[in-house]
């Protein structure tokens, strides 16, 4: 009984030592590899993670674009930059949803404060979706520089602080990316602000919207973060829906957003169902305007803004 | 995918039935065929119940339609319990073993509840024998360093297959896949030749890691694949591929049915009918049942062209060129496997058609959403190709099992950063969840 006791003892000793030795191999391969993905994905000058660098570690601009896509495809920023008569940068990128930009203005706030945002929410900005928190994975190579956004980066699954103890883990699937946006082998250079034109029309018909997702109160929470930071710092904020080519279902998105901008102060306007934009000529998709589109919708937000 | 707590009901229910219908199947001299048929009834009544019940009423509410007639029986809203297509075929398999005598009737319940539910294996299999893993839950099992390495080891391939492969390949495919009319054939044939590995990388990654922590305990659970896109031809695939299942339907309907010691045109049946039922297995619709029948339709040709085919390789000259006729056969298998895939993937029959139309019209340019997206998927593809190549091939030359310890460490960490770095970490389901 007591052989068959330290025979055992033996092998767990022998897995354990086992174990011990590859864990201080793979945390030594994790931090060099680590810190070589981390130097390529800074050195980027080109791209949309080069874009996220910029807007949340180098950007200064007065007036200041946020949003997803759409927000980025939407609004020309040399037409806000020609009626501000101040330098806008359009901050919009894929999947930048509302948690995102709570984050970015964080950062944003720890360098400088901003005189006017305008921020473009999605339709079903504060539905409950798991696109929103899976795309907080663009937050993860700057934890460690802000750990202000921890919180919000966090928010992507419950496992997320342990996951980061992995040097690899917030580069993950982000090598080819990172070394493209280096290398620029599209030779291409961001020059508009931030804004990216889109070009071609839509030849389909318009799509059929529904929403069947209740709210997520986290999102409304996150939305609600961001008024506050703008409200504390003085910052005039002003809200957009922009338009998309199809039919739609209302959602509580838009009523929690019309509640908060009257009890807030702040201006809100959707231009969903908005009979100027039913016109699949002004599309490259159903949710994104082609650049004649973005120009049609910049006048309009412009006006508003002038109101 | 949701958590019904009163599910596990439906696993007591069978659990409760196959235990006292082997004990009754063992005690009973007369009216045994009687007990096995009540113990395969509550069985397939209750998968037939909860995965084809809306299927079937689908198709006579279709039929009545053409007859100017309408079905009274109402659809269901049920879900598909987890893993019940795999623990009602283990049990199954319990009972016709007990029936003919290999396998003494389990007298302990909680014995019996545990072959039926073993966590490792209970959602996705292997779907196991009670000769084989009955006996090991008597055996005292002790902590083995040889177990734990190897276990580990197929834990570590397995998640290789998983994030690195399947769920890398699965975002082209279900782009692609969702929408078949808005894309060319260039790109579907692409997307059908990922869904091939992504398809075996999601079901041998589950069940290598299943596999993996079972022999971490002890427990050794029989192989499910061995490199089935190495296999030479349909019928050699079909012994490679999810093995567990295949030997299912061999040893209790193939041979039952009479296999291949009967006439040409009832083995032709045989097999047909077999490979209809696999289909079926997989899912209630008709794209699954197509899938089984095209590879029905494949073993049957071979069978029935083999002199043919005998005749056709010595006239082309590769009977002499070995090397280039097995590269022949492997590529052909594949692209005939690939073939029947376009089925099992898509959403409808009309949608499969549309699929194998736009293919071999061919035209159109190639969808790319992002060139890192196809890159990553060749890398991930080419990767587990070498490595399959040298271990079906030269199975000495190894890394994860070299005989040096450094070189076996080095490609363990090496193995992990892969994943880190090239791995599709934000959770995938499996597919063989839902059947």
């Amino acid at each position: 009984m007591k052989m068959k006791g330290s025979r055992h003892m033996l092998v767990l000793r022998r897995i354990l030592t086992n174990l011990v030795i590859l864990f201080c191999v793979m945390f030594v391969i994790d931090r060099v590899c680590g810190n070589v993905l981390k130097k390529i994905y800074f050195k980027q000058d080109h791209g949309y993670y080069y874009a996220i660098t910029y807007s949340l570690t180098k950007m200064t601009s007065p007036v200041v674009i946020m949003g997803s896509s759409r927000a980025n495809h939407h609004y020309i920023s040399s037409e806000f930059q020609k009626e501000f008569n101040m330098p806008v940068y359009n901050t919009g990128s894929d999947g930048n949803y509302i948690f995102f930009n709570e984050a970015l203005l964080t950062c944003m706030l720890k360098r400088y404060n901003p005189k006017i945002i305008i921020l473009d929410i999605l339709d079903d900005e504060f539905l409950k979706g798991s696109r929103s928190y899976d795309k907080l994975n663009v937050l993860l190579p700057y934890v460690d520089e802000y750990p202000e956004i921890r919180s919000v980066a966090y928010l992507k699954s419950p496992f997320e602080k342990y996951k980061l103890v992995s040097k690899i883990y917030p580069y993950n699937s982000l090598l080819l990316e990172s070394l493209t946006g280096w290398l620029n082998v599209h030779n291409k250079k961001d020059s508009l602000s931030g804004f990216v034109p889109l070009h071609g029309a839509w030849n389909q018909g318009p799509q059929t919207f529904k929403y069947d997702a209740p709210v997520d109160p986290r999102k409304v929470k996150a939305f609600e973060n961001f008024i506050n930071m703008c409200r504390t710092h003085g910052i005039r904020l002003y809200v957009f829906v922009s338009p998309s080519y199809g039919i739609y279902e209302s959602n509580q998105t838009l009523e929690i957003a019309a509640g908060l901008a009257q009890k807030n102060g702040f201006l809100f306007h959707s231009y969903m169902n908005d009979p100027v934009f039913n016109n699949g000529n002004l599309f490259k998709d159903t949710r994104h305007l082609n650049v004649e589109g973005a120009r049609l919708y910049t006048s309009l937000v412009l006006e508003d803004l002038k109101k | 995918m949701a958590f019904i707590p009163v599910y596990i009901l439906i696993l007591g229910f069978t659990i409760v039935v196959d235990y006292f219908a082997g004990i009754y199947l063992e005690k009973a001299k007369s009216k045994r065929k009687l007990f096995l048929i009540m113990s395969l009834v509550a069985n397939i009544g209750v998968l037939a119940f909860f995965k084809y019940f809306n299927f079937i009423n689908e198709n006579i509410t279709a039929l009545l339609k053409g007859a100017g007639m309408s079905n009274p029986v109402p659809f269901l809203k049920i879900i598909l319990p987890i893993g019940l297509s795999f623990h009602t075929f283990q049990a199954m398999s319990y009972t016709i073993e007990v029936y003919r005598g290999n396998q003494k009737a389990e007298r302990n319940f909680g014995i019996y509840a545990l072959y039926v539910m073993f966590y490792p294996q209970l959602v996705a299999g292997p779907i196991e024998r009670p000769q084989n893993l009955l006996h090991q839950f008597y055996e005292k099992h002790e902590l083995n360093y040889d177990n734990v390495v190897s276990g580990l080891k197929l834990i570590l391939w397995g998640f290789f297959q998983k994030l690195v492969v399947a769920d890398r390949l699965a975002i082209y495919v279900d782009a692609v896949y969702n929408n078949p009319e808005n894309h060319s054939g260039l790109t579907l044939l692409l997307a059908t030749v990922f869904f091939a590995f992504q398809i075996y990388c999601d079901f041998a990654g589950y069940s290598n890691i299943a596999i993996g922590s079972a022999k971490i305990m002890g427990f050794k659970l029989m192989t499910n694949f061995r490199r089935p896109y190495f296999a030479k031809s349909i019928s050699e695939f079909w012994t490679r591929w999810h093995i567990s299942l295949s030997s299912w339907f061999r040893d209790y309907l193939y041979i039952p049915l009479g296999g291949n010691r009967v006439s040409v045109p009832r083995w032709c049946f045989n097999l047909f009918f077999v490979f209809l039922l696999s289909g079926l297995w997989h899912g209630a619709n008709w794209t699954f049942i197509a899938w089984g029948a095209i590879n029905g339709l494949y073993l049957i040709f071979s069978l029935l062209f083999k002199k043919f085919n005998e005749k056709f390789t010595v006239f082309t000259g590769l009977k002499k060129s070995p090397g280039i006729h097995a590269f022949v056969q492997i590529v052909t298998g594949f692209l005939l496997t690939s073939f029947a895939w376009i089925f099992f993937r898509a959403k409808s029959i009309d949608s499969a058609f549309l699929i194998i139309r736009k293919i071999f019209a061919f035209r159109g340019p190639l969808f790319i959403s992002t060139p890192s997206l196809i890159i990553y998927s060749l890398l991930a593809i080419g990767f587990l190709l070498t490595c399959e190549f040298f271990t079906e091939y030269y199975p000495q030359v190894s890394l994860i099992n070299n005989k040096y310890k450094p070189v076996r460490y080095i490609a363990y960490a090496s193995l992990v950063t892969i994943i880190l770095v090239m791995g599709v970490l934000d959770g995938g389901q499996f597919i063989y969840f839902q059947f």
